[in-house]
């Protein structure tokens, strides 16, 4: 009798242990000033061009209508949590004319948050309920993942399942590492639901939700990648949110101490300045959901006289230094904004104007496992139809030329 | 217990349970016949209002008859309210996404097998219920199809048609036109990927959205939708499309081993007209966002000499022009069969071959397809026409004065 009241009470301490344990995981609430920089910074992650004022308005928008962005570092999850990646949708260049105008004819209308709707009718198709939200890449995401966790008053993970943005779907450190994408949700901007339960790779989910986005208007938003805390702690890029906060408040800051922002910037990210120009062309060809550009920079300053190009595939994937193969995802390449040391801002999806003064910035894949035979085989040269090998960073710093800067 | 009284109620419960299965049974189902079968291959082609491969959809019926596979029928009208109907429905994908084809092929990505069947599996685990019966989505494959699945999932399958002939779109359909939505629908890939589409906006999207999966998948993907109750069945599926395929193979057969022509045998059946006899001059065809695209051109012979006939198909014939003259539009069947009473059997989806002696024909469709939804979703300015529907029997009559 005695052993089993003591079981009992044990057992009441065990549940209450839990229950305070699962009430008060260690969740922050930005301030609205750390909002503004994790926008900025977000952007400057982004490895391509992006509307960051247009990022900064719709999140204080957020704040205004009352909603708080909450953070949870990767140490404080606890462990039967289970996280949704729902940010960032996939885009649909090329996407059919007939559809649009048809649905245009329909005046159809469209739903306000797609992702928050795809979550809830994902945690119904499984019977699961998601605790958290995390980053599918940089850039926009960074906005969208507070989007949807604000609808749904969920915490968003302090980390990324990629540390940059990237075209393709199946370019995640979660696919590097065998962690099937699926069971996901996609669901247009008019509000179609459907479910991929099962694909058999996550090239797979690239082409079904590829083809969607392109028969959708030109984007379809995927909620996917269900990861346990464990799988979060294994896999993904930590604190590539606060890192997000200190890139913004550095070149905030160093801009209004009258300091040079993109310098600030290399101390604090261990980056590299690889050029500095002006962008002298822009071309597009974009078709079957994703926008190409090759883009050539004339150097300015010490780089007077070279020229820089750049293969971008809605983000920065290649670039050439004078003709000469330099910085190669899965290493990242920023086109920032010479002056204020924010993601250049251009119109169209990894597109530069013409004529804008930039600074590139070059760092290392922001995990060993980018750098892997599977990391490159997904991201690499060679997978964009390059007839090179990968090449890291830190090789090409060695053999290119020094510029007094 | 008394030792009576135990037996009793054994035996009132063995025969309460033999009443129930008695009763899971009695809807009338009855087996097809080898020769059935054959026939309805034969009947189906000629119901596609477009080429058609007979001798393949007869191969392969012939060959699960072999494999000891049993296809059984039920008229639409014995069809239970509480049962709930399942159709075939994967989408074709000219123009497929060519990188995907490479990709896979240089992944050695493995195929699955009967993928209709799997999505089928994946709909009713989503629905939570079983499926009883199949209904046949419109002619040519799609008859062995509704078959093949009906076969594999041990259930019959319904004398009737979602939209009688073949047509290129899915919401081209009797159910659709009376608001009965296509989705929740499942579709299972090549090579397994597995998809639920649990809400489109409307039947319009249900074909985006098929069709992108299509182009993005290799060119096609297997799939079931429309699950329906026997009661939204009735009312919305059109009967004895069957029956009627298996009168118009048995006619052609029996007419032809006579030695006579066998197209007037099929017009009568189908209370239909013979359009044009002609010999194929041209067709241009090409491969787009999901669908196969022809213009077709037939040069007269016969009583038909010196004069020409142009078709636009879209997978299926569409519209038909004698001399310039629309002459037979969609949703009305528009046939072209081969002197011999099949189906032209083309060089591809909906495809004719140049040089080929071409018989058109054409009947009426059911009214439902003649309402203002059905001219909206399957009529001439659907395709881009700036021309109204005008029903066959008026066209044919025009032509006549």
């Amino acid at each position: 009798m005695r052993q089993t009241v003591g079981q009992v009470l044990g057992t009441v301490v065990l549940l209450c242990a839990a229950q305070c344990a699962a009430q008060s995981p260690k969740i922050r609430t930005l301030s609205e000033q750390e909002v503004v920089d994790l926008m900025v910074g977000g952007a400057i992650q982004g490895t391509r061009s992006s509307n960051t004022a247009q990022m900064v308005e719709r999140a204080k928008a957020l704040l205004a209508e009352g909603k708080q962005f909450k953070i949870i570092s990767v140490e404080d999850l606890p462990a039967d949590w289970i996280t949704v990646t729902a940010a960032g949708g996939i885009g649909g260049g090329g996407a059919w004319d007939y559809v649009r105008d048809r649905i245009k004819k329909q005046n159809l209308p469209t739903v306000t948050n797609p992702t928050a709707l795809g979550v809830k009718a994902l945690e119904q198709h499984l019977g699961e309920k998601f605790n958290a939200a995390i980053r599918n890449e940089a850039a926009g995401a960074t906005l969208n993942v507070f989007e949807v966790a604000t609808a749904l008053d969920l915490p968003v993970v302090d980390a990324c399942v990629a540390g940059r943005a990237k075209p393709e779907l199946e370019q995640t450190l979660t696919y590097i590492a065998g962690v099937n994408t699926t069971p996901a949700a996609l669901v247009t901007r008019w509000g179609d639901v459907l479910f991929i339960d099962h694909a058999v790779d996550d090239y797979r989910y690239e082409d079904i939700g590829r083809a969607i986005a392109v028969a959708s208007g030109g984007g379809v938003s995927s909620i996917r990648g269900l990861l346990t805390a464990e799988q979060i702690k294994r896999i993904t890029i930590h604190g590539a949110l606060s890192e997000a906060i200190l890139f913004g408040k550095t070149v905030r800051e160093a801009k209004a101490d009258g300091k040079n922002p993109i310098d600030a910037l290399l101390k604090v990210s261990g980056g590299h300045k690889v050029f500095e120009g002006i962008v002298a062309t822009a071309e597009q060809n974009g078709n079957r959901g994703f926008t190409w550009w090759n883009v050539v920079l004339d150097g300015t300053g010490p780089y007077s006289g070279h020229k820089y190009r750049v293969f971008v595939k809605n983000e920065n994937i290649v670039s050439w230094l004078d003709d000469k193969p330099d910085v190669m995802s899965p290493d990242l390449l920023y086109n920032l904004d010479t002056d204020t040391g924010q993601a250049h801002n251009s119109a169209g999806l990894g597109s530069y104007k013409v004529g804008a003064r930039i600074t590139m910035v070059a760092r290392a894949a922001p995990a060993p496992a980018w750098r892997s035979p599977k990391g490159i085989e997904v991201i690499g040269p060679r997978h964009f139809g390059f007839d090179f090998d990968y090449v890291p960073l830190e090789r090409v710093l060695e053999t290119r030329p020094k510029f007094g800067d | 217990m008394n030792s009576t009284l135990k037996t009793v109620l054994c035996a009132t419960g063995i025969g309460y349970l033999w009443a129930a299965q008695l009763c899971a049974q009695s809807p009338k189902e009855r087996t097809l016949t080898e020769q059935e079968l054959v026939d309805m291959m034969l009947g189906s082609s000629i119901q596609a209002s477009r080429s058609s491969n007979t001798p393949q959809t007869v191969t392969r019926v012939k060959q699960a008859l072999a494999e000891g596979k049993t296809f059984k029928m039920i008229a639409l009208q014995d069809v239970p309210d509480d049962w709930t109907t399942i159709t075939p429905g994967g989408a074709g994908g000219g123009g497929a996404w060519q990188y995907v084809i490479q990709r896979t092929k240089d992944q050695k990505l493995p195929t699955v097998r009967d993928g209709n069947t799997l999505a089928a599996k994946a709909l009713s685990k989503y629905l939570g219920k079983p499926f009883n019966a199949v209904v046949r989505t419109e002619g040519d494959g799609a008859t062995i199809n509704g078959l093949m699945l009906a076969a594999e999932l041990g259930i019959p399958i319904v004398d009737g048609c979602l939209s009688g002939r073949a047509r290129p779109e899915i919401e081209q359909q009797i159910p659709t036109i009376l608001g009965i939505p296509s989705y929740p629908t499942a579709y299972v890939t090549r090579w397994g990927d597995t998809i639920i589409l649990e809400k489109a906006v409307d039947d319009y999207r249900v074909e985006d959205i098929a069709r992108a999966l299509a182009v993005g998948s290799g060119g096609g993907s297997s799939g079931v939708m429309n699950p329906m109750s026997g009661r939204d069945a009735k009312r919305s599926v059109i009967p004895g499309s069957l029956t009627q395929a298996i009168l118009l193979g048995k006619t052609v057969r029996e007419t032809v081993a006579q030695g006579k022509d066998p197209i007037p045998a099929i017009l009568e059946i189908v209370h239909g007209y013979k359009l044009f006899h002609g010999v194929v001059e041209r067709d241009e065809t090409w491969g787009d966002r999901g669908f196969t695209w022809s213009n077709v051109t037939l040069q007269g012979i016969r009583e038909d000499e010196g004069h020409n006939y142009k078709i636009f198909v879209k997978n299926e014939n569409i519209v038909g022009w004698r001399d310039g003259v629309p002459d037979a539009m969609s949703p009305d069947f528009i046939q072209d069969l081969e002197p011999n009473g099949d189906a032209h059997n083309g060089p591809g989806l909906g495809a004719y071959r140049v040089g080929a002696e071409i018989i058109m024909v054409g009947w009426p469709n059911d009214p439902r397809f003649r309402s203002e939804k059905g001219i909206e979703v399957f009529g001439p300015r659907h395709f881009g026409f700036d021309f109204d529907y005008v029903p066959i029997e008026q066209l044919q009559k025009q032509r006549k004065n």
